[in-house]
């Protein structure tokens, strides 16, 4: 069991700090798929963040595909076989070609509007 | 003047009682007792640094402890003084059950009140949700919330009968049993879900993973220092209805049944790891690493 450990003092953002290490857990198994995760309120005050710096991090993390949040049940790590499941779907493989088209937007730069646009472009220039 | 009298030998017993804990060796030698039966329940191997600073809580818990025997005796004792002497003829039930949940109240809310908070600027999670069922049994919590319901719905049900605005065969004697019991057994399962949704929704600060383990036990000892209290006043509520002149014979039996019920729950805690997990899950790493 890895800690998560947030350091007040690091040049590097909270959010950012929370995002990457809590992916890291994911990644490692720290973190077991279907494993709830605590609410942004309770993780705020227990490292002393700001409720809307862990709403953030989820947001980013959620948006890369690695938990979700199910309404007032909570937010989960995202489970493998689910992921499976839907990746043999034809709307799950959508998905999974949007996240990774997303998350190459983000490691540029690039807004929301931006990626947008480029999806609107590259959409005629397709045949189904 | 009577009413001066009754408070000062309220406020003196209670002093009485709160120096007797405080003071007597044989509750300052026992006073780690709970974090070890806490550390073996809930399968945590506690290292120096662990045990250093659940040592120091433990000192802090045995004063907490104290003083809320000694407020919680005076208050109740102050009541059952108050009230009809008839009623509660002279047994000091009310003084004895404030006693349980003074303790109780003061041992768990030593709980908030971490010593040595953090106070560098790192801080560590074990991104573990702290919930109601993430630390309690849900039989546990079943227990509470029925003693609770079973309480408030005697308060109601005799106060109804007492003041005749239901035609129910229930004598005064009986509706005025309902009216105690349930009061006493209301009130403590109620303060206990109070307090431990209190307790969990407090932040469990830490900066490194000594203080995380024993902030960990801290926590889970609080939650279960409020479970004895309720599961103690449930005896003490079944026998303020054996005591009751002319009151019905189901009134003990279904109090006795509840009493039963909440101390079976209490003997049937075995060694689990969720009465601590994050200690649990912490101390398992450092085992096999």
């Amino acid at each position: 069991m890895t800690l998560l450990v947030i350091d007040h003092d690091s040049v590097v953002p909270p959010f950012e700090q929370l995002r990457t290490q809590v992916a890291a857990m994911i990644v490692t198994g720290e973190l077991e798929p279907g494993q709830k995760l605590p609410t942004v309120r309770q993780l705020a005050s227990d490292v002393g963040l700001a409720a809307n710096t862990v709403a953030r991090a989820y947001r980013e993390l959620e948006a890369d595909g690695v938990i979700s949040t199910q309404g007032r049940r909570g937010t989960f790590v995202r489970s493998r076989l689910f992921e499976q499941q839907d990746a043999m779907s034809p709307e799950g493989a959508a998905r999974q070609a949007a996240i990774n088209f997303t998350q190459t937007a983000r490691r540029n730069g690039m807004s929301l509007a931006e990626a947008t646009r480029l999806v609107e472009a590259a959409w005629p220039r397709t045949t189904s | 003047m009577k009413f001066t009298a009754l408070l000062v030998v309220a406020l003196v017993s209670g002093f009485g009682f709160f120096a007797a804990a405080r003071w007597i060796p044989y509750f300052d030698r026992t006073r780690m007792a709970p974090f070890d039966a806490m550390l073996t329940l809930a399968d945590v191997k506690a290292d120096e640094n662990v045990r250093a600073r659940l040592e120091a809580q433990a000192a802090r818990r045995h004063v907490w402890g104290a003083i809320g025997t000694g407020v919680g005796y005076s208050a109740g004792l102050m009541a059952s003084m108050l009230w009809d002497p008839t009623v509660v003829d002279d047994d000091g039930l009310l003084a004895l059950a404030g006693f349980f949940v003074g303790v109780a109240i003061g041992q768990s809310l030593s709980a908030l009140f971490p010593v040595n908070p953090p106070n560098g600027p790192v801080r560590v999670t074990a991104m573990q949700p702290h919930g109601m069922t993430d630390y309690l049994h849900r039989r546990e919590i079943a227990v509470e919330v029925s003693l609770a319901v079973l309480g408030w719905a005697s308060v109601v049900s005799g106060t109804l009968a007492s003041t005749n605005r239901v035609d129910v065969p229930v004598s005064d004697a009986t509706g005025l049993a309902l009216v105690l019991a349930g009061a006493l057994l209301g009130f403590v399962a109620t303060t206990t879900l109070v307090g431990q949704r209190w307790l969990l929704t407090t932040p469990l600060r830490a900066q490194d993973e000594d203080q995380l383990v024993a902030a960990d036990i801290v926590l889970a000892l609080g939650l279960r220092d409020l479970f004895g209290m309720t599961i103690s006043a449930t005896p003490l509520a079944a026998s303020t209805t054996w005591f009751l002149p002319d009151r019905a014979w189901w009134l003990p039996a279904t109090f006795t049944a509840a009493a039963l019920v909440s101390v079976g729950a209490a003997l049937g805690v075995r060694k689990r790891p969720n009465l601590a997990p994050v200690a649990h899950r912490l101390s398992a790493r450092s085992r096999t690493a």
